[in-house]
């Protein structure tokens, strides 16, 4: 049990460098054709294209490791107040939900991919195929019902997965 | 029947303590799914559609920016240069975190960062020199959400992205108000520093203007900042998307070369940026899914045809939108709450005559109010924590109501005299 949730949480924290590293490239792009267009008079046709798909991989890589921590906005106010065990029952109902919305997003999003795939969809400038950065959204959508299913499952085994995990294995490794 | 979906849907969220964005989007799904004829599949392409918007890639990178701000250090030496210019008013350092959270707030996109970066160098300063914790709390609270108004400014960015309306033009309607705010909140300090001598000690030490203006000199970087941010936009040198990446080549630069960055402390700053986007990204996956179910069935021409039977003013309406975000503002993140809302609000409020560049400034307004209101004004929190739990969250509230009131106030006055905020953008 405790080799998945170690497993599960190192993915999302892959996902996550994956999201910064994409995030820092994406300022690089932007920077680098604004500097081309008015030092070297010869800007980036297709910079709009490819920062639109490194924007949408952001968010779309980022999604797993925040439901592995729980750090999501919401409105806590009222659960906050009930008692343990009211509170872990509708912590149960509130993470189920999760895990639907994923997997009909995640549902949803696959078949859109694959028709992209299956048409091999490309972008208008620079020809880049769009398939594989529309899979993202299936791939990081089922990672995350994953994800919350494993929290959900493990939680009352004292199991934890995301970033307590994470600082529990900093704290040892330290 | 969609309004209930929708009561039903907004209530659970609330009561659920589940994830806003979830909630949002089941919502939206539902009513796409049975209200709607079997609809689901066009969430993914309005999701997708919107998500590969150049123009929303600038949210990211100001993000980004901030971060790499607040982990340079570079807010000590905003306020270390500043607290030298009001010493000697009534008030004295107070006046100094609205100035720096002005400043800050130039280069800053959002309102929480702006509190925490200049909460954490100016509480420790101002508590060792005895001013009354919960009043410094207020004031720091209250210039926080100078952050969120000041461009560039994420709310704007938002509003703007998602409603296609000119991101130059309210980053220019942003400024006088902001600048009106930030002077508002230092008359309310100097009223208070009247009224209660006790909670602001005076300074002895005179400083000598020249020494003043060479620690403001000192800054320069800063301005140098907000010109790579603002002045490239203004200047149509660059759009806002070019003008954010030109702002996080730069803050890096200034992060390593005039403040404390590191190479760790900028990968620290890199992931965490993508943490807080990430959690607007799942807000803004679930809004747009349920704008699209709102805005299939036509409830915004609904709303529309509604209002024009009841025959009643528009302000009457604008006023019931500001109770409306007053109200949910107690309960909801600023940026959920206007993503939630802008579905129907938008489209209504500019259909009765309101301008939009204008309804953007306002409604971050309102978002900022919420920033203030407990039980879930963001800015309050993050200082309780700064302050260690020397003040409480009653306490910070009750310090920050003049401010509130002031904000509250500025709707009307805003509201009255619209060329307050649309003056600069008519210049563009």
């Amino acid at each position: 049990m405790k080799a998945v949730a170690w497993a599960v949480t190192w993915l999302t924290k892959l996902s996550l460098y994956a999201a910064a590293l994409i995030g820092a490239v994406m300022s690089t792009i932007v920077f680098v054709a604004v500097a081309l267009r008015y030092v070297f008079h010869s800007p980036l046709p297709f910079t709009d294209e490819i920062v639109g798909l490194f924007f949408s991989a952001v968010v779309f890589l980022a999604i797993p490791y925040l439901f592995a921590g729980d750090r999501n906005i919401k409105v806590a106010m009222v659960v906050e107040r009930l008692s343990p065990r009211w509170r872990s029952g509708v912590q149960f109902f509130s993470n189920l939900g999760i895990i639907v919305f994923f997997l009909l997003l995640g549902w949803l999003s696959f078949d859109f991919a694959a028709f992209s795939f299956a048409i091999s969809a490309r972008t208008d400038v620079a020809q880049l195929p769009v398939g594989p950065w529309m899979a993202l959204l299936p791939l990081s959508s089922f990672l995350t019902a994953l994800v919350v299913l494993v929290k959900t499952a493990f939680a009352p085994f004292g199991v934890e997965v995301g970033e307590r995990q994470e600082r529990l294995e900093e704290t040892l490794s330290e | 029947m969609v309004w209930l979906a929708l009561a039903i849907g907004v209530l659970l969220t609330g009561l659920s303590g589940i994830p806003v964005g979830v909630g949002l989007g089941l919502t939206g799904l539902f009513i796409l799914h049975f209200l709607a004829g079997d609809a689901m599949s066009l969430a993914i392409t309005t999701v997708w559609n919107v998500f590969n918007d150049f123009l929303l890639s600038a949210i990211p990178m100001f993000i980004i920016m901030g971060e790499i701000l607040l982990a340079s250090g570079i807010s000590g030496r905003l306020y270390g240069a500043a607290s030298p210019l009001f010493r000697r008013v009534p008030g004295g350092l107070l006046h100094t975190n609205i100035f720096v959270c002005t400043l800050f707030g130039a280069v800053s996109g959002a309102s929480t960062s702006t509190a925490a970066a200049v909460g954490s160098v100016a509480y420790p300063e101002l508590r060792k020199r005895g001013y009354d914790r919960a009043f410094v709390v207020g004031t720091l609270a209250a210039g926080g959400t100078l952050g969120l108004l000041i461009p560039p400014s994420l709310a704007l960015l938002i509003y703007g992205a998602t409603q296609g309306v000119s991101i130059g033009k309210l980053f220019l309607a942003g400024i006088l108000p902001g600048l009106i705010l930030s002077a508002a909140f230092m008359g309310v300090i100097l009223v208070n520093a009247f009224r209660h001598p006790e909670y602001t000690p005076s300074d002895p030490n005179k400083r000598a203007i020249g020494e003043i203006m060479l620690g403001l000199v000192r800054i320069w970087p800063i301005a140098f900042l907000i010109f790579a941010v603002l002045g490239t936009i203004y200047l149509g040198i660059a759009t806002p998307t070019e003008a954010a990446s030109l702002g996080v080549i730069t803050s890096i630069v200034i992060g390593f070369v005039w403040g404390d960055l590191t190479p760790r402390k900028l990968f620290g700053a890199l992931k965490d940026s993508i943490v807080v986007f990430g959690m607007l990204g799942v807000v803004l996956i679930g809004a747009l899914i349920l704008a699209q179910g709102i805005s299939i069935l036509g409830v915004p021409s609904q709303v529309m045809t509604a209002i024009g039977h009841l025959e009643i003013s528009r302000y009457l309406i604008f006023a019931l939108v500001v109770a409306l975000y007053i109200v949910l503002g107690c309960f909801f993140d600023g940026i959920s709450l206007m993503l939630m809302t802008l579905p129907v609000v938008f489209p209504v409020l500019t259909a009765l005559g309101f301008d939009p560049v204008w309804l953007g400034v306002m409604i971050t307004l309102l978002i900022e109010i919420g920033m203030l209101t407990p039980p879930v004004g963001l800015n309050l929190y993050v200082l309780v924590a700064v302050t260690r739990g020397e003040v409480s969250l009653t306490e910070a509230a009750r310090a920050t109501l003049p401010f509130w009131l002031v904000m509250t106030a500025a709707i009307g006055i805003f509201t009255l005299v619209p060329q307050l905020v649309l003056v600069l953008p008519s210049l563009m």
